[in-house]
């Protein structure tokens, strides 16, 4: 089937294109020079605004993690309904939404490629499972592999082309596509209910410290050729002062950059960013990453925007959630993995009127609109951390609209509004710098070359939005760009319409894309690996690997390693 | 068989017994056979018939073939249930109010010092459970407790001889034999501690370090209790549920004292007076306890997909179990929306069961109006449940016969494989589930 979306104005940044009038062509699910107009179905765009599909680099969609989430807040869903539709599956949302719903509620916002960035290893077919039955959007999933004893043990003794050997082994038993390292060598202190404090800190049992686990996964990440760079929750999250930790964890990798190629991603960067000692004065490390990561090519953020909601924070991350347990009072979860990592989910509520709350919501935006290029701060919420991803649109609003931050930060705790520099700051987001951090920058830091732009080849995933560059003003008419990103006009999937005027007319099923790394003697690995197998695990060799008939819809990522 | 417990040899090698053959339809009150065209099409009929169709069962499948129930239920507007509604029922609802610190089992087997049973009897019930994660099993920080295990009921042993052989010496009556196992809580021990809670001696209790016996009906005071002595304050009465305070001072040390402590819990909490009330006062004991050392909590499920019944039930609907799809979305609200109270006030009008076996476990009048409406069963093997129904349709043996998914306890997912063909012309749950679906759908847009 072929496509022929007329007249709109384009957005597509990886190919330098900033709101052209043009017309775009797909056949056979990929972008192509054109097709015939007689046979092709035709969408007359004109008067709006098309661009590549969002690309989503961390949102917790899928996994045990967010399952039992889902578990714990009944009252979360109760509000928020999906009824069966004529081709669509029932749901519930809000903030934790069932699989089917979430597939619903990206696709209706012009998403079509989410990253699930925390997949325990020994978990990870639960994480696939989900992934399967979230429709339309393409996938991807993360391991966790910063506290994994095999990790720790080869650090420790600089055995780094053993490590790679063995991460890559991971990678194809997982389908996991890039690592994550979630407060390295703090999970692995959770288990005896500790953690650490500093990068510098000896995790005890191991002898190692994060910042040997950092540099070393990072070494691994280039020695396996990985399409995205390691994937960092940082040490000391949600912590005030923490933006010091946060300086310290770009920096130790900054010499294992060659060129301008980033080698680190620190993920929803915001709580990664407070200053001050103690909550009472705490404040906005923005400007100092801002500044850290306008100096150097080598770091990418997202910014982990918190919305004013009730949302449920779940991280892998046990500590963490045990102490916001501590301080919020709510229910708490714990699920700990062995010899892998841990996880936590707390429900959380965002009050304006906080202190604290309010200066998050600065810092989120601070650093979105502090760091100069858009191909190093993505837009993300650590769905549902910070709030869920349907807040994306007004999120949107607030960096194209200096007047929509300043209707919000009326409304905030007088205190933090006093004390952040958000006011000051004049700077406001174009529909290009929009495309950017929601797409083109987004794809270009995964490594997936066919997502976030609209040249020839690259897949027909695509955003038809309702804006007219030429009338509307985002700045002053932000209500209309909020609503416009809310309900893509048109969501186009593989060169087929799912979803029109927020309404879902095709649950396609999304592909999973997994990194499939040959290294030299995969068998070596292989066979330590059986061989340390039972003492490690509770399961058996052969029950860990998932076979890649098992995804509905497979697409590995042939990847030579150096190792 | 190779690393399969007691009940799993069991179910192995006894697969092909008690099998259900072909499919059979109830006409004047006698089960006769049928084709599987003739018993799909009968219980389509009755499902799109229903204007309230209960689903139940699920905890003994695959969770490809929950998924597709989920599915149909959704298409005909019913309720889906499965087995949690009699055994976790109450742990779900605590932990929806409360949460729960839990873990894999490996993070026990390498890790845990403290190990403490509650109202489950895991040598019986789940028989490799303790030695395969915890207080036998050899972790990278804990030791095995084995070989301490069979050196002491070796010593008792010869104890018990020489008492044997004194006896007849000195011509004595037979004196009383020393208690195995148990010894008070003040005698402390090195390495993995094993304590048992519940209101009778059982097989795991005879084997633990500690065994406290509780008053039946009282697991909720003596929760309550702990909490309180964790939290170094007074009680002022002598015992409680049967055990004196002191032996419970002894016991608060000994949870805030250990490096890593796990609680597993069973229906002997679960079920007992008092339900989802007993599991919040465990849950929040557990809780409190995270203030002072690591301390978790599991429950110990039963049948070997239950958790996978929550657990892809939840992914696709939101809710762990009771899912009504009446109003074409989910709603959930257990005591409303469970299929016992369903059937206790009688308003279903049609049922499907599969996998399960509620006629032999559901209370007498449930089950009469379980029978009331037309049922369909699904299962492999014959049951009090299949005996009463109005449609029969065999399926294969999921894990013996069929591959597929299905998580354990601590929600770790496993695959299932297939060793044998299945019997010829019988299919698996999730074709079965799958063809009522389509044929379903067929005849509503036929309706239209």
């Amino acid at each position: 089937m072929s496509l022929l979306i007329r007249n709109g104005f384009v957005y597509d940044p990886l190919n330098g294109i900033e709101g052209e009038r043009m017309d775009m062509a797909t056949e056979g699910g990929k972008i192509v020079e054109k097709v015939k107009e007689s046979s092709a179905k035709i969408i007359d765009a004109s008067g709006m605004i098309v661009m590549p599909g969002g690309v989503d680099i961390h949102s917790h969609i899928a996994g045990s993690e967010v399952n039992a989430g889902r578990l714990l807040r009944p009252e979360d869903h109760l509000k928020d309904i999906e009824v069966k539709g004529e081709v669509t599956r029932s749901g519930v949302g809000y903030s934790i939404p069932s699989t089917f719903t979430t597939g619903y509620r990206y696709a209706r916002m012009g998403y079509t490629t989410v990253m699930v960035p925390s997949m325990p290893p020994l978990e990870a077919r639960h994480t696939h499972e989900e992934m399967d039955d979230t429709p339309i959007i393409d996938k991807a999933a993360f391991p966790l592999l910063g506290d994994w004893w095999f990790v720790l043990e080869f650090l420790k003794n600089g055995l780094i082309e053993e490590c790679a050997a063995h991460v890559a082994w991971m990678m194809k038993a997982t389908k996991g596509y890039a690592i994550k390292i979630v407060n390295p060598g703090g999970l692995e202190c959770w288990g005896f209910g500790t953690n650490v404090r500093s990068i510098d800190d000896t995790v005890p049992r191991f002898d190692i410290t994060p910042r040997e686990i950092l540099r070393g996964l990072c070494k691994v990440n280039r020695l396996l050729n990985l399409p995205h760079t390691i994937h960092v929750h940082t040490n000391n999250l949600g912590k005030p002062g923490n933006y010091i930790t946060t300086l310290k964890t770009m920096d130790c990798v900054r010499d294992l950059a060659d060129g301008k190629k980033p080698v680190i991603h620190i993920t929803h960067c915001q709580f990664s960013a407070f200053k001050g000692s103690d909550w009472s004065n705490m404040r906005s490390g923005a400007e100092k990453i801002a500044r850290y990561v306008n100096l150097h090519n080598h770091v990418t953020i997202d910014i982990g925007q918190v919305v004013f909601t009730d949302t449920t924070t779940m991280t892998a991350d046990g500590p963490f959630q045990h102490s916001l347990h501590q301080l919020s009072g709510n229910k708490w979860v714990n699920h700990d993995v062995e010899t892998e990592t841990s996880s936590g989910i707390v429900p959380f509520k965002y009050r304006r009127r906080s202190y604290v709350h309010a200066t998050q919501w600065a810092i989120g935006l601070e650093l979105a609109l502090m760091i100069r290029s858009p191909w190093k701060v993505f837009l993300t919420t650590d769905h549902p951390n910070a709030a869920p991803f349907t807040t994306y649109p007004k999120i949107i609003s607030w960096l194209m609209s200096k007047n929509a931050r300043q209707r919000t930060l009326k409304k905030i705790n007088p205190r933090a509004r006093h004390r952040c520099s958000l006011p000051s700051i004049e700077r406001e987001y174009d529909l290009y710098e929009v495309a950017i951090t929601t797409r083109a920058g987004v794809a270009k830091a995964l490594g997936l070359k066919h997502k976030g732009h609209l040249g020839v080849g690259a897949d027909a995933d695509m955003a038809v939005y309702d804006i007219n560059p030429k009338r509307i003003d985002p700045s002053e008419e932000y209500t209309i760009t909020k609503k416009a990103f809310e309900r893509a006009a048109y969501t186009i999937k593989n060169g087929e319409i799912v979803a029109r005027n927020g309404e879902i007319v095709k649950p396609v099923t999304g592909r999973t894309y997994w990194a499939d790394v040959k290294t030299h003697e995969p068998n070596v690995a292989e066979a330590d690996l059986k061989q340390r197998f039972g003492d490690y695990w509770t399961v058996q060799y052969e029950n860990y690997a998932i076979p890649e008939r098992y995804l509905h819809y497979s697409e590995p990522i042939m990847i030579k390693a150096d190792v | 068989m190779k690393n399969a417990c007691a009940i799993g040899e069991a179910k192995f090698l006894n697969y092909s017994r008690h099998r259900l053959e072909t499919p059979l339809m109830r006409t004047s009150n006698k089960l006769v056979e049928a084709s599987l065209n003739e018993a799909i099409e009968r219980s389509v009929e009755i499902l799109v018939q229903a204007k309230y169709p209960i689903l139940y069962g699920w905890s003994n499948t695959s969770c490809e073939a929950i998924k597709k129930g989920i599915e149909l239920a959704e298409e005909v507007g019913g309720v889906i249930d499965n087995t949690t509604t009699i055994c976790h029922g109450p742990s779900i609802l605590s932990i929806q109010d409360v949460g729960i610190p839990s873990s894999t089992l490996g993070q026990l087997r390498h890790r845990a010092d403290l190990v403490i049973y509650w109202g489950s009897d895991p040598w019986s019930a789940h028989p490799r459970h303790i030695e395969r994660y915890t207080a036998f099993s050899e972790g990278r920080f804990q030791e095995s407790e084995w070989r301490n295990y069979v050196t002491k009921s070796g010593a008792i042993q010869s104890q018990k001889r020489l008492q044997r052989a004194s006896d007849l010496v000195f011509k004595r009556g037979v004196s009383e034999i020393p208690e195995v196992g148990s010894r008070p809580l003040t005698f402390s021990k090195r390495g993995r501690k094993l304590v048992v809670v519940d209101v009778r001696k059982t097989r795991t209790a005879e084997v633990a370090d500690y065994f406290l016996q509780v008053e039946p009906g009282k697991d909720y005071e003596l929760l309550q209790a702990l909490r309180l002595l964790i939290r170094y304050e007074e009680l002022e009465v002598d015992k409680v549920a049967g055990i004196p305070v002191e032996v419970l001072e002894d016991l608060a040390d000994m949870l805030i004292g250990c490096d890593f402590g796990i609680l597993f819990f069973g229906v002997g909490l679960t079920m007992s007076n008092g339900k989802h009330r007993n599991i919040d006062a465990a849950l929040s004991l557990v809780r409190d306890l995270n203030q002072k050392t690591k301390f978790l909590i599991m429950p110990m499920r039963g049948h070997f997909n239950v958790t996978g019944a929550n657990t892809v039930s939840t992914w696709q609907t939101g809710y762990p179990y009771a899912v009504d799809f009446s109003q074409g979305y989910p709603y959930y609200n257990p005591g409303e929306t469970s299929v016992i109270d369903i059937l206790c006030r009688g308003e279903s009008d049609a049922g499907l069961v599969i996998a399960s076996d509620p006629v032999a476990h559901f209370p007498r009048e449930v089950v009469q109006n379980l029978v009331r409406n037309p049922l369909i069963v699904i299962d492999p093997l014959e049951t009090p449940t299949s005996l009463m129904a109005d449609v029969v349709i065999p399926s294969a043996f999921v894990g013996i016969e069929v591959e597929g998914t299905a998580y354990r306890m601590d929600h770790v997912p496993l695959p299932l494989k297939k060793v044998v063909e299945p019997p010829r012309g019988i299919l698996s749950d999730e074709d079965i589930l799958e063809r009522i679906i389509q044929r379903v759908r067929g005849l509503k847009e036929g309706k239209q």
